[in-house]
């Protein structure tokens, strides 16, 4: 049945690697590595390595230089690592994440944890990879349909009649009108967009059973004869055996829906049509769609035997059934786009893509000896570079040039001698780029918003130049693969000095003292077109400064946190930090009106110090305003679900946590929650159940925390539950009552399944790694003991190793 | 001598190891194991060669051994040892080693007489 997944354990200690392989037992095979070289020896020769258990303390290559290698060759992205060590101190625990280790278990091992683990990173990563090779067969699908048709028409270009160019195009274009408008019409021939456009491209091969009738017969400018019009008859059941002893696989999607309709686009609905006479539905619907086109074209289109009908009266004479019998809800179709036909049926926006595509195929039909297929999205970028190359070359200023693809920033040559970047940064959004993590994040999600239709951003930055700090505007561009969906291949940008403009805005001085600066009000206008909100604190007063009458900051009544509609001060305010490190720093804010980013900038305005907030709603976009353009809305809430949210549950993702936890720390109730004999579920109810399952208990869950509690899907079936401003009796109780109801939730479809959850709770313990690790100890005893829910409502230093 | 016994002699918790680890029969089966395991003979040769890069890995990887066995009274002997030779600082206090090397001993004699 199921293979078994191969664990590489590394570890110096023989005796501890084979403590760890028969812990966890003859469902895995192990392979062993003695050292951090070993290791990676291994990781390169097999490429079937699903898990690696990594120590840190070992000779030649440590656990963290194997994580190096690890990223350096993007193995980390496929192959999950767990951590095990001696060594719990913080600094190596978070290196590790750092360096992407999945999970970390210290010593002394337990055989509970150290299987649960496996099996839940295991579980997580499988389902990623999953959905990779999904989406990377979709790519492959389509580039190689592309290279197939291309080899098919290049095949028989030379049997090609003179008309059959334009009339290939035509009928590409009639097909996808008429299989939309059906697709709106009626769910009975289920076609899904992959359909539309397989069927349609599959079009252009309609004819390709021409190549073996007589050019007498096939250029004939009179009637033909009854024997003549037996072999065009045959130029179906032809194409349709060209296909079918071509040299590749049949299964291709592309080439059975070609099949259909190369033998079946001359059969008629009443049975009347030829080669095999199939009646109504029995004709495969992409050949009724086909048939209809080709016979709309022929009417309207000029052929050695005749001159082009107008529109009317080609649809006349097919509802009149002059050219055999349809099926009526086609007709209805037909009739439907008659509009769009009316005129050029090329024009339609939407016929655009699959136009160029079919131009492509007729440009390197015409010209044999070029190059043979282009990858679209490597030609664009090339261009782009190009182009980018030499205007920087031209310029004092710093432009990157970021490739989505190998995850490499580059910097001009100028940019990167006067900034403390380096030429090419790889991973930047990890590893330094020229710009801070806040800024780097901020472009980042700014560059998020892009779309192929407005693929431009500005933004306001901060950044060193020859070791001083100054103001920057960025403007940036991403690009876009031509594929279907577009995908984001790339960014390119560059970032302006205007420190000396914003400087003499900041910093004009007043004899009073007091501050009037009309310099920073208007800076503070033109940074309101970039964010939602803008404005100046006093951070000590909680007010905020607004300019009176004669340009004079003075205090506002309203306290600056009426703004998110609290009526204390934030509890992790970030202005309070700024001032107090004197710096720029952001978190993110979630509200019931969506996340939002909070930029504070320390500032000294005419001597006093008070903080620049700057606020974007991120579920706006906020550079659409700036821009000036109208762009579809995100669906509420896409962004932060996507980013922070996990796709299954609707909890808060792992990702979250990690970015969060600064502005977690100091939560004081912590619960760990885990789904009881998860593994078993999966096993006898299958994945889709275990994900019903964990589903229902996220729900379970959030339908009895309060909106400021935090769920946090930790692991596979492993949750954090933080609550703020909670009593230890309501905490304890409000666990066990989560206990109680799980227990009665039913999973939708499976109502076999009974659900229970175990929970360890830890009161008033910091930092909030130690509450974690507190809450994880207390819900195995919670498991082992049988009692559900186990709290610990005092915290007392119980530090271990 | 019992399990039991076994770990009261070498300064551990019997109920904690069993807990962890999944049964005795697997418990005994790694401790006879130990007795061949190299680290402390590896720390020895290091200490007595002053070579305290791998001294320091070796008593780590004997800290590690004697933790996951539940053989408390090495372990802590070894961690200590582990702390002062950290970053590869020459050991300035040689009691901690042969504390580490006693308490060797004992767990071996014990395992031996179980």
């Amino acid at each position: 049945m199921k293979e078994k997944q191969t664990i590489l354990i590394a570890d110096d200690s023989e005796m501890n690697r084979a403590i760890l392989a028969e812990m966890l037992g003859d469902s895995y095979t192990i392979i062993e590595a003695e050292t951090g070289r070993q290791a990676i020896e291994v990781l390169q020769r097999q490429a079937d390595i699903n898990l690696v258990l990594l120590d840190i303390m070992m000779p030649e290559m440590n656990g963290f230089d194997v994580l190096t290698t690890m990223n350096k060759y993007h193995w980390i992205d496929e192959i999950p690592v767990i951590m095990i060590s001696a060594e719990s101190a913080l600094t190596y625990v978070e290196r590790a994440y750092d360096l992407g280790a999945t999970d970390y278990i210290s010593r002394p091992f337990d055989m509970t944890v150290v299987r649960r683990r496996v099996v839940n990173t295991l579980l997580l990563y499988a389902k990623q990879k999953r959905l990779a090779s999904l989406v990377a067969d979709q790519i492959y699908e389509k580039e190689r349909s592309n290279q197939l048709m291309i080899d098919i028409l290049s095949h028989i270009v030379e049997f090609r009649n003179g008309e059959s160019g334009m009339h290939v195009l035509h009928i590409h274009a009639i097909t996808e009108l008429l299989l939309r408008q059906l697709a709106q019409k009626t769910k009975r021939y289920r076609l899904s967009e992959e359909d539309i456009t397989l069927i349609s491209t599959a079009s252009a091969l309609h004819d390709i059973g021409k190549i073996n009738i007589p050019e007498t017969i096939l250029n004939k400018p009179g009637r033909l004869t009854p024997e003549e019009f037996e072999v065009m008859k045959t130029h179906t059941t032809i194409g349709a055996d060209i296909l079918k002893e071509l040299p590749v696989k049949q299964e291709v999607p592309l080439l059975q829906t070609a099949y259909q309709i190369c033998r079946w686009h001359h059969e008629r609905y009443n049975g009347k049509g030829y080669p095999d006479g199939l009646k109504g539905d029995d004709i495969p619907i992409a050949a009724q769609v086909v048939s209809l086109a080709d016979v709309y074209d022929a009417l309207t289109s000029e052929r050695c035997y005749k001159k082009a009908f107008d529109h009317e009266t080609a649809m006349k004479m097919i509802l009149h059934g002059e050219c055999g019998a349809f099926n009526p809800l086609l007709l209805d179709c037909l009739i439907e786009v008659g509009d769009a036909l009316c005129g050029d049926p090329l024009a339609g926006s939407d016929t655009q893509n699959h136009l160029s595509d079919a131009m492509q195929l007729s440009e390197r039909l015409l010209n044999s000896g070029r190059p043979t297929y282009q990858d679209h999205m490597l030609h664009v970028l090339r261009a782009e570079q190009t182009k980018s190359a030499f205007f920087q070359s031209l310029q004092e200023t710093v432009q990157f040039d970021y490739d989505a693809i190998t995850r490499t920033l580059t910097l001009s040559d100028w940019g990167a001698a006067h900034t403390r970047g380096e030429k090419s940064v790889y991973m930047p959004e990890e590893n330094s780029s020229f710009l801070d993590k806040a800024d780097s994040d901020r472009l980042r999600d700014a560059i998020r918003t892009t779309t192929p239709e407005s693929p431009d951003i500005q933004m306001t930055a901060m950044f060193p130049v020859d070791g001083e700090y100054r103001w920057h505007r960025i403007s940036a561009r991403s690009l876009w693969s031509l594929g279907n969906p577009p995908e984001r291949v790339g960014v390119v940008g560059q970032a302006l000095d205007i420190h000396d403009k914003v400087l003499q805005r900041l910093t004009v001085p007043d004899d009073s003292g007091c501050g009037t600066d009309q310099d920073l009000l208007t800076l503070m206008q033109s940074l309101q077109r970039v964010f939602s909100v803008v404005r100046l604190v006093d951070v000590e007063n909680s007010r905020i400064m607004v300019p009176d009458s004669e340009g004079r900051l003075v205090r506002e009544d309203c306290p600056c946190y009426s703004v998110w509609g609290q009526n204390s001060r934030c509890r992790d305010c970030v202005s309070v930090r700024a001032l107090r490190d004197k710096t720029q720093l952001s978190k993110l804010e979630f509200t019931e009106q969506g996340v939002y980013q909070v930029i504070a900038k320390y500032l000294e305005v005419a001597g006093a110090p008070c903080v620049l907030e700057m606020i974007n709603h991120l579920e706006h976009d906020p550079t659409a305003q700036a821009a000036g353009q109208m762009r579809p809305r995100l669906h509420p809430h896409a962004y932060s679900y996507a980013l922070y949210r996990d796709a299954l549950t609707g909890a808060f993702n792992r990702y979250y946590y990690e970015q969060q936890l600064p502005q977690l720390e100091g939560i004081e109730a912590v619960a760990m929650i885990d789904a009881d004999r998860f593994k078993l579920l999966n096993d006898s109810f299958g994945h889709q159940a275990g994900d019903e399952a964990l589903r229902t208990i996220v729900h379970t869950i959030l339908a009895r925390i309060r909106q400021q509690d935090i769920l946090i899907r930790y692991g596979g079936d492993e949750f954090l539950l933080l609550m703020t401003k909670i009593s230890p009796a309501v905490f304890v109780a409000r666990l066990e009552d989560l206990c109680c109801a799980v227990e009665q939730a039913t999973v939708p479809g499976h109502p076999q399944i009974h659900l229970s959850i175990s929970v360890g709770g830890i009161y008033g313990a910091s930092p909030l790694s130690e509450a974690i690790r507190i809450s994880d100890r207390l819900m195995y005893q919670a498991k082992q003991t049988g009692r559900h829910v186990v709290v610990q409502t005092e915290y007392t230093n119980d530090k271990e190793d | 001598m019992t399990l039991q016994e076994f770990y009261d002699q070498v300064g551990g918790s019997y109920e904690d190891t069993l807990r962890r680890l999944p049964s005795e029969a697997f418990i005994r089966k790694f401790l006879l194991k130990f007795l061949d395991d190299p680290s402390f003979s590896q720390l020895s040769d290091a200490v007595e060669h002053a070579d305290w890069p791998t001294a320091f890995r070796a008593a780590h990887t004997l800290k590690g051994v004697a933790q996951n066995l539940g053989l408390g009274r090495l372990h802590m002997a070894a961690a200590a040892l582990t702390d002062a030779l950290r970053s590869g600082a020459p050991l300035t206090d040689p009691a901690l080693f042969l504390a580490v090397q006693e308490a060797r001993e004992a767990a071996v004699a014990a395992i031996t007489s179980l």
